[in-house]
């Protein structure tokens, strides 16, 4: 798991320098294997045990560090996220085969997405610090999405898929 | 001369010249005894010549066996000689008895088997048992008794080499604990030297490498005793009483809670560093479980060392690849270690 400093004072405030989160993550059992600079920011590369699947983000390494301790403050997320009125709700029947793997699946459908459109440069730089091509500004915002908060999105062309809206 | 005499006479002659010639030292002894026998003043010559006054018939017969005793004489002498001259080349060699002796070259131990000696001395000091189990294991011993399922991601760490069938290199000295409780009842206190496999080659890995794996179970075993056996292992490998050394919790899936030991080490430009040197940890109930020794009476702890690393510190080696190259020039830098 690679994240840099500044990524993760997204979610915490951070009143020490690297190498001291650093030790303190190690000795938690989150093994720091190198610390480099990257971009003006501090590289921090962590060596995740199996067991640990909750820490696959830099929203479970900041949780992680709130709860060894309490110095590490979480930062109040306040963001007014707008949803456009003129979105509307489709309604597809999915089949879920495998109920205890995949206990809830949601979706989302974008249209007339522009060519032109580019990835905002701060997704686009904090991609590159951890090792991420930027691609499209769909497949960009899906990785800093499982890289921001852990949770693993798909994107799929709607013309290579065999589902028949409505 | 009648013919009975001529016989006995050849006889007696054939007699003398193969005692003779069978006890001649040497060639020039032979040549003599040729003359004697086969020269112009011989016995044999001399009846020769009388053949002269023989007539017809007895002519005839006493001249072949003459020949005859000719012939074998003849054979005898050139056999002789044979053997004579061979052993004269032998004594010609050039062979120098004053010449120093040539040191015959014995090999000696390879640095790891050396490093890995001296850990099990250690341990045996501190009652443990040394055993030993295959190198190609099943899947079962190497990674489903282990609490390692099918499906368990730590299966990925392991880099393992696959046989035909359900058989593989074991990744691991750990499948040797599962062997180890199948067979023996607690308490158990075992080490387990070896070499294991894994998939990997670089600069700090190869796809060999030695381990030597831990195990005691017992009634009220906790970390502590885990933790003081790990320092006075170390402690007395390193040969220095303030060793640092910290316990680092880290992950296997066959022991809960586990930790990683590393110890402190001034590197080159004089900084502290921290140096992982083993695995280890309490061992998963589920693994005593599955190996029918019952958990709520027992309990244990297992350690994992890597030899190579332990004889990098040792010996204070740079490359890890040094010790697979069969350089002379490197190995033999350690016959006296």
């Amino acid at each position: 798991m690679k994240l840099t400093r500044n990524w993760l004072e997204d979610y915490l405030d951070i009143p020490v320098n690297t190498e001291d989160l650093c030790h303190q993550l190690t000795m938690a059992g989150l093994e720091v294997d190198n610390i480099s600079l990257v971009n003006n920011d501090e590289l921090i590369d962590i060596d995740l045990t199996p067991n640990r699947s909750d820490c696959l983000s830099v929203n479970g390494v900041a949780r992680e560090l709130r709860s060894i301790d309490k110095k590490y403050k979480r930062k109040v997320l306040n963001k007014n996220i707008e949803v456009d009125s003129s979105c509307e709700n489709i309604k597809i029947n999915f089949h879920i085969a495998e109920k205890e793997v995949c206990p809830r699946y949601g979706f989302m459908y974008l249209e007339n997405v522009s060519s032109s459109l580019n990835t905002p440069e701060q997704i686009k730089k904090r991609l590159k610090s951890i090792g991420i091509k930027s691609i499209h500004p769909v497949v960009d915002i899906l990785n800093y999405l499982m890289i921001d908060i852990g949770n693993l999105c798909m994107h799929m062309m709607l013309i290579k898929l065999k589902v028949i809206f409505q | 001369m009648s013919g009975k005499t001529l016989k006995s006479d050849l006889k007696k002659v054939l007699e003398d010249a193969s005692k003779l010639i069978k006890d001649a030292k040497d060639l020039s002894e032979l040549e003599l005894f040729r003359v004697k026998f086969l020269g112009k003043k011989s016995l044999l010559n001399s009846f020769m010549k009388s053949l002269s006054d023989l007539d017809g018939e007895q002519k005839a017969k006493a001249g072949k066996s003459l020949n005859i005793t000719k012939t074998k004489i003849n054979d005898l002498i050139s056999e002789k000689k044979k053997v004579l001259s061979n052993s004269d080349v032998k004594k010609d060699d050039g062979f120098d008895p004053s010449m120093p002796g040539k040191e015959s070259s014995i090999g000696s131990l390879h640095p790891i088997t050396k490093t890995m000696n001296y850990a099990i001395q250690i341990f045996e000091s501190l009652k443990f048992e040394c055993v030993e189990g295959p190198e190609i294991e099943d899947d079962f011993h190497n990674f489903t008794a282990l609490n390692i399922p099918d499906t368990h991601p730590a299966r990925a760490m392991h880099d393992t080499f696959y046989l035909a069938g359900n058989n593989l290199l074991r990744t691991h000295t750990s499948s040797v604990q599962v062997r180890i409780m199948d067979k023996e009842n607690p308490p158990i206190r075992i080490i387990a030297p070896g070499k294991v496999y894994r998939k990997d080659s670089d600069i700090t890995h190869t796809p060999m490498f030695h381990q030597i794996e831990g195990l005691y179970i017992d009634k009220d075993i906790s970390f502590s005793n885990l933790k003081s056996i790990i320092n006075i292992f170390l402690k007395s490998f390193f040969e220095e009483d303030e060793l640092k050394i910290r316990f680092r919790p880290s992950y296997f899936p066959f022991t809960e809670p586990s930790a990683e030991v590393d110890i402190e080490y001034i590197d080159s430009k004089g900084n502290k560093n921290w140096l992982e040197i083993l695995g280890c940890g309490m061992v998963h109930p589920n693994v005593l479980d599955m190996a029918n020794i019952d958990s709520s009476i027992y309990s244990g702890y297992a350690f994992g060392l890597g030899v190579e690393r332990l004889a990098m510190l040792k010996l204070g080696i740079t490359d890890l690849r040094l010790f697979y190259e069969n350089d002379l020039r490197f190995l033999k830098q350690f016959q006296r270690t």
